[in-house]
């Protein structure tokens, strides 16, 4: 052991008590990023506040400030009744159409094989999440968002077989139009998300348009391995990395993924 | 093959419950420098005009061909675990007093209140929650300069002689 390190350690860890948690630093991470966009969609001209578990939202009064990530294992959206210590998510609504959309952090979503799919970052209508609160459990959503981050805040950088699951992941959550009836969870009609989809929300053509309709990342802090980009030009998938506080990469995401929003979720 | 003067600082990070921190050091001290994706590919990756090129059939991607890692040297091994440790620690700091402030300046927008809570950052856990409050963050930033000096005067020590 190192004495003085071990002093310095504790002192920061007894602070910090996230640090103790396996998952702590990359949940940092992922609040890092969904904050840098809502600070961003704000300062472009939208409405944004910070929503509790059961749907309402934080006022600047309010003595109950936390803003909750969920640990361990992934779940769905938590009911309403079940109260508002469950995740917390971040609201906006754009200007002009007054259209309203949530940013959901760690949430799973049910892909056509049945299968979840956790989401670190997603943007998804904001009618989806008031649905599947109206239920007592609450629910997980199914199909795809139209924003998709996945955050990798690990010590080595990214490979391609990181690229193959993102891609397959993806697929998994796109539903299309020739599955109509095909899938038994799909409501009928079929949408690209569900439940409580606004209209609009028709499945998509197939996975390649899907992939061009909606803006997917995997954003890394320690970047990429030689070749492992491989596989993204082709299932539009942005490659952001390395990506640390203050870098270039975050800078770039964060411009584009808001310019994106405002032309296209309105 | 790990540099056993490593030993020490893993066993420290695990005392102090950074289990995931002292895994990222045996793991990453292990596997050396790995080739980056050269920062153009990335970039042209992710690039619209690209995408509708490569879609059109006139252009082909370009990203580099999968390339082992080259091995750190055992003084390496010190130097990048030093600079990793702090590094994380940093960053996952600065990251979250950042989320912190943005929270609260979301949540005050335009409000006119004087006294007022701050946003605490909470992780919720099965058997638990981890909260931690912009006052502990501030403290934290303030603990770090002693772990920077503490693990730097480490390393000499490392670089000094001590034996392998």
């Amino acid at each position: 052991m190192i004495p003085a390190v071990a002093t310095a350690l504790d002192s920061i860890v007894g602070n910090v008590v996230t640090l103790r948690n396996a998952k702590g630093a990359g949940r940092a991470y992922e609040l890092y990023i969904m904050t840098g966009i809502a600070m961003e969609l704000k300062q472009l001209g939208c409405t944004v506040w910070v929503q509790r578990s059961d749907g309402s939202r934080i006022a600047p009064v309010d003595s109950d400030r936390r803003f909750v990530q969920r640990g361990g294992v992934p779940t769905g959206i938590p009911g309403a009744a079940q109260g508002k210590s469950n995740g917390s998510s971040i609201v906006f609504r754009m200007p002009g159409s007054g259209r309203e959309w949530e940013i959901w952090n760690g949430i799973k979503f049910k892909g056509r094989s049945g299968g979840d799919h956790e989401i670190d970052i997603a943007i998804v209508p904001r009618e989806i999440g008031i649905t599947l609160r109206s239920y007592p459990h609450g629910g997980v959503p199914g199909g795809r968002p139209r924003v998709s981050i996945e955050c990798k805040d690990v010590g080595q950088k990214g490979d391609v077989d990181e690229m193959r699951a993102f891609v397959a992941r993806m697929y998994d959550l796109t539903f299309l139009n020739w599955h109509a009836g095909k899938i038994p969870h799909q409501p009928n009609p079929p949408q690209c998300i569900f439940p409580g989809a606004p209209a609009g929300n028709d499945p998509y053509y197939s996975f390649w348009v899907g992939n061009r309709e909606t803006f997917n990342v995997v954003a890394r802090r320690t970047g990429f391995r030689a070749g492992a980009t491989a596989m993204t030009g082709y299932y539009a998938v942005q490659p952001r990395g390395p990506l640390f506080p203050g870098s270039p990469e975050e800078t770039s995401l964060i411009s584009d993924l808001s310019q994106w929003t405002m032309q296209n979720l309105v | 093959m790990l540099d056993r003067r490593l030993l020490p600082l893993i066993e420290t990070l695990t005392r102090s419950d950074l289990d995931w921190l002292a895994l990222e050091v045996i793991n990453g001290a292990l596997a050396g420098r790995a080739p980056n994706e050269p920062s153009e590919a990335i970039i042209a990756a992710r690039s619209v005009a690209f995408r509708q090129k490569q879609d059109a059939g006139l252009q082909e991607f370009t990203s580099a061909t999968e390339q082992p890692g080259q091995p750190f040297s055992w003084q390496e091994q010190i130097e990048w675990a030093v600079k990793h440790v702090l590094e994380r620690i940093s960053q996952v700091i600065s990251m979250m007093s950042a989320s912190a402030e943005r929270l609260d300046a979301i949540v005050e927008e335009g409000a006119d209140v004087i006294e007022r809570p701050k946003t605490i950052l909470v992780l919720a856990e099965a058997d638990g929650s981890s909260k931690v409050s912009v006052e502990e963050l501030t403290a934290a930033a303030e603990a770090f300069a002693s772990l920077q000096g503490a693990l730097r005067e480490w390393a000499d020590q490392m670089r000094s002689g001590a034996a392998k």
